[in-house]
């Protein structure tokens, strides 16, 4: 492929992109934000309609190490724009956090192409593990969150085993039944808190400094939220890596070929069983990060965090934002967590408007907002 | 039954394979053997059980009884992948690509039984990934170019644009980047006209001369298809192995003359 | 035998015979066209609303004598059954059609997607839609003594609609044009268009009969615990997806034997295994990941060769 494009379409298109979030997030009168909403679609419509999101696209794709950089500074830059504001940074954490979890699902929903709803219960697992240790036991959060992560790993696996024979409904089926199966037992047991949850989780400790404490430097005072924001940006560049690193591998490619036909990936030496377990077990541990993450955050953690609708919601992050698009994902998550916080008025037709949205988004734009496409081989003198 | 290649020896034997299902026999006892370096031509109308056939010498169907044996060892009970890393790789009469994956990726997954790096790897020598993707992509666009030079310079494209000629080439690329001791083809020429199947089976012939120990067995409904190629030609009809020689031999046999008046 | 064992058996056939009634949905729907509709439950808690809101305004109406009133209160449900009908195949035509040859995860999503926004409308916009709701008891209090066990009125009905219903069913299957295109499509789709059967009145057709069976199966869920709340939906409707997998997806019979056996384990597990109420659901779906461990086909389907 020749990369022929200039940079300057993607770094206009991502900066007048990053400067709209940026507003959006600042602004809290809810007719603004309405009014912004429309604006923002209305300025996509015309960058679709001109060719410009094509040519920022093409550039963008075309420049992705500097792109990558340019969004690295942007996002490190972006929680000290809201200093005063803290809780648009704890916004903002959330959603990155939800981000790893998406990441790990779209292994599955994206690559693999199983669509699975129990990411929330792995979620809760990797919560409720992370918690526990840490309450009941006084474990430091080093130890307990390879703990959640671990323990929602072999989960994963466990509930890989029955999907082995089944495949599309049966193994959504199956998703479906052990994420209430998890959240009935979690919700039941003594030693969970059951329905009253979880409270007083500690927070992380770095070198005796506690991440999440106010931190005043001469005249100015640095929220909390700060510091564990900028540590849940440093695990979710982690995994990002380890995503990008395992979709652009052997693994990605093998659970692509599983997705695209079974019968075919068979014949070429692909072991399903394998490949299926991979995926759940690599895509459950990033969503047992996640849940450590948010526990340890909120300090407090119920199965209201690990339901139905949770895993439900993860996917739906995961379509709109497009399959097996690390970046699309992104986007979805980042979108389905801010738009709704910022329309708090119309709580109660969240869910609707999430169910409307999934719908319009698989009849109009089935491949979500950035598609997924294959992967780009640049291999010199040829082509 | 000729003797001219008794020197070479049998890399696949079935004996008295069959296949029932329900109550229709779509395949009963059939005997062949296959010389390695061979290629050998299956033949039969439409429903003689050709395809069944393969479905089993890969696996995907159990055989209701009988036995198949590749180089000595029985492949019966086996799974898909394992028959798979045992040589055997097949094409697909639909031409089976994965439809949503590039040219260069469905070619690289042809390899995917050879040796590659792990997960360690993956996750912390991310380098040595890249390094086999890149060893592995020459050497596939260096078999697909031999079919066609176009295909191998448009490697990023998606298979699923593909003309019908290209997906099988692809196809075939990807078989024999796995590096199969027996290529099962299954009616390659399905859906070409009379040119573009020359064509591909000369290209056929040629991989015969570039890997001397690999078998072929080629599927076909249209007997004068791969006349001029196979030194073996078996015909099928309802499941059942009516006659087997050489092209020459098979063509005079009656019965064979019979089977493909008739069934038409 | 024991009154408790017996209002225990009462209980597991009054659910039973919901869940079966859902699952042949299921299975119906899956026979036409491979797909799963996830918003089955969706249309068990849409007939409930309607029906119990029309009863309602009706009863609030004025006082009637004993025939009028049967025959509304009759014609009142069939007017709510055939309404979801009828929303059943809106869904089918608007989220289900224009995926028929997308990838299997599409129908998946879409119909999710519709039984949430089914039922948020119903929490947001009926009356008090978000509380539970009261079923109008419409059957007299009256009943009768089974040996010890005292079955009421509403109860009897709901045991006499079973019989009618799946009696119905099968005649429709076996007997009629119709029914046997129905069948025709679920053996082999190309195969019966090509054979000029038409294709989309079928299908239409049996997201009539589909969602109409949910709407019976939603009446009694309100005829028999009298109250009911618009998320039930969503979980009857997992319910009897896994109850026709259980019974082996693609068969009638296997939905309705699945459907008293899921209602069973539930119900007895929940009764007799010591803290077991409060996680019943947890058995039924023990029961569905045993069956998909040990037998993916179910009870009575076959296993299918994968076409090459």
């Amino acid at each position: 492929m020749k990369k022929n494009t200039s940079p300057a379409a993607g770094f206009i298109f991502s900066s007048i992109i990053y400067a709209a979030v940026v507003i959006f997030m600042a602004v809290d009168d809810l007719y603004i934000s309405l009014g912004l909403i429309v604006a923002f679609a209305a300025g996509i419509i015309t960058a679709v309609k001109t060719g410009f999101w094509q040519r920022a696209l093409g550039s963008i794709n075309d420049n992705t190490g500097k792109m990558t950089v340019l969004a690295g500074i942007f996002t490190l830059i972006l929680p000290l724009l809201f200093l005063n504001n803290p809780y648009v940074i704890h916004i903002f954490t959330l959603a990155c956090i939800y981000c790893i979890a998406t990441l790990g699902l779209n292994i599955q929903v994206g690559s693999a192409g199983m669509v699975n709803f129990a990411q929330g219960a792995f979620f809760g697992v990797g919560a409720y593990v992370s918690a526990l240790l840490d309450v009941h036991f006084g474990f430091p959060f080093w130890i307990t969150l390879p703990a959640g992560m671990a323990a929602a790993g072999i989960m994963g696996l466990l509930m890989g085993l029955p999907t082995l024979k089944t495949r599309e409904y049966h193994l959504s089926l199956v998703t479906i039944a052990c994420a209430y199966i998890s959240f009935l037992l979690v919700m039941n047991f003594k030693w969970t808190g059951g329905p009253d949850g979880i409270p007083d989780i500690s927070k992380p400790v770095i070198f005796g400094m506690e991440i999440g404490q106010k931190i005043t430097l001469g005249s100015i005072t640095i929220p909390g939220v700060m510091t564990y924001c900028y540590m849940v940006l440093a695990f979710l560049a982690l995994a990002l890596i380890a995503a990008r690193r395992l979709q652009n591998s052997w693994y990605g490619l093998a659970w692509n070929a599983i997705r695209d036909d079974e019968i075919s990936s068979r014949c070429y030496g692909l072991s399903l069983t394998r490949s299926k377990l991979e995926a759940f077990a690599f895509g459950s541990i990033f969503a047992g990060a996640a849940g450590a993450l948010y526990a340890h955050f909120i300090g407090f953690m119920s199965t209201e965090n690990m339901s139905f609708q949770i895993g439900l919601l993860l996917v739906c992050m995961v379509i709109l934002g497009g399959m097996d698009n690390l970046a699309g994902v992104l986007v979805g998550t980042l979108l389905l967590i801010i738009i709704p916080e910022k329309l708090r008025a119309f709580e109660d037709y969240r869910m609707l408007s999430y169910g409307l949205v999934l719908i319009l988004m698989l009849i109009f734009r089935p491949e979500g907002i950035l598609p997924s496409k294959p992967r780009m081989f640049n291999l010199t003198g040829r082509g | 039954m000729t003797v001219q290649h008794n020197f070479r020896k049998p890399l696949l034997t079935t004996t008295n394979l069959t296949m029932q299902f329900g109550g229709l026999k779509a395949l009963n006892s059939v005997d062949l053997s296959i010389n390695e370096g061979q290629i050998f031509g299956l033949i039969g109308p439409n429903g003689a059980g050709k395809t069944t056939f393969f479905n089993m010498l890969t696996g995907i169907y159990r055989p209701t009884s009988g036995d198949v044996i590749l180089d000595n060892t029985s492949i019966v009970g086996k799974t898909p992948a394992e028959i798979a890393n045992a040589g055997t790789i097949r094409t697909f009469q639909t031409c089976r690509l994965w439809d949503n994956m590039s040219i260069l990726e469905n070619l690289l997954l042809g390899t995917y039984m050879r040796e590659k790096p792990g997960l360690f790897q993956t996750l912390f020598q991310y380098t040595k990934v890249k390094t086999d993707f890149t060893r592995k992509a020459e050497e596939a666009l260096a078999v697909v170019e031999k079919f066609d030079p176009a295909l191998a310079s448009d490697y990023n494209r998606k298979v699923s644009e593909l003309s019908l000629v290209d997906r099988r080439r692809v196809e075939i690329s990807r078989a024999i980047l796995a590096r199969p001791r027996l290529l099962l083809l299954d009616e390659p020429a399905a859906g070409m006209d009379p040119s573009e199947t020359r064509q591909l089976m000369g290209d056929i012939t040629k991989l015969q001369e570039r890997y001397p120990k690999m078998s072929i067995l080629v599927i076909e409904h249209d007997m004068t298809v791969i006349s001029g190629m196979a030194e073996q030609v078996a015909i099928l009809n309802f499941g059942t192995k009516i006659a087997q020689g050489t092209f020459d031999e098979v063509k005079n046999n009656p019965e064979v003359i019979a089977a493909y008046l008739g069934g038409e | 035998m024991s009154l408790v064992f017996l209002l225990h058996l009462k209980n597991s056939i009054m659910l039973g015979a919901q869940y079966s009634l859902i699952a042949i949905g299921f299975t119906l729907f899956f026979g036409a066209l491979n797909v799963v509709v996830f918003c089955q439950g969706a249309f068990y808690i849409l007939a409930s609303f309607i029906a119990a809101g029309l009863l309602s305004l009706f009863m609030g109406a004025g006082s009637f004598g004993p025939v009028v009133f049967g025959c509304i209160v009759f014609a009142i449900f069939f007017l709510a059954m055939c309404l979801t009908g009828c929303v059943g195949m809106l869904v089918e035509r608007s989220t289900i059609r224009p995926f028929r040859s997308a990838p299997l995860v599409m129908p998946i999503l879409s119909t999710i997607a519709v039984g949430i926004v089914v039922e948020q409308l119903l929490k947001l916009f009926y009356p008090q839609g978000s509380n539970p709701q009261v079923f109008p008891e419409v059957f007299p209090d009256a009943g009768m003594m089974l040996g010890s066990l005292y079955v009421s009125a509403g109860e009897l009905v709901i045991l006499g609609t079973t019989i009618i219903t799946f009696t119905g069913i099968y005649l429709f299957l076996s007997k009629t044009r119709l029914g046997s295109h129905i069948v025709a499509i679920s053996q082999d789709f190309e195969a019966a268009h090509l054979m000029g059967i038409n294709v989309d009145r079928a299908i239409y057709t049996t997201f009539f009969i589909g969602a109409s069976l949910a709407a019976i199966a939603g009446f009694m869920n309100g005829i028999y615990y009298t109250v009911f709340r618009y998320d039930m939906g969503a979980m009857a409707g997992i319910k009897g997806f896994s109850a026709s997998v259980v019974g082996g997806l693609g068969s009638v019979y296997g939905a309705v034997i699945g459907g008293f056996l899921m209602a069973f384990t539930e119900t007895f597990a929940a009764a007799y295994i010591p803290g077991g109420s409060a996680i019943r659901d947890v058995f039924s779906f023990g029961i569905l990941l045993l069956f998909l461990i040990l037998r993916p086909s179910g009870i009575i389907g076959q296993n299918s060769l994968e076409k090459v």
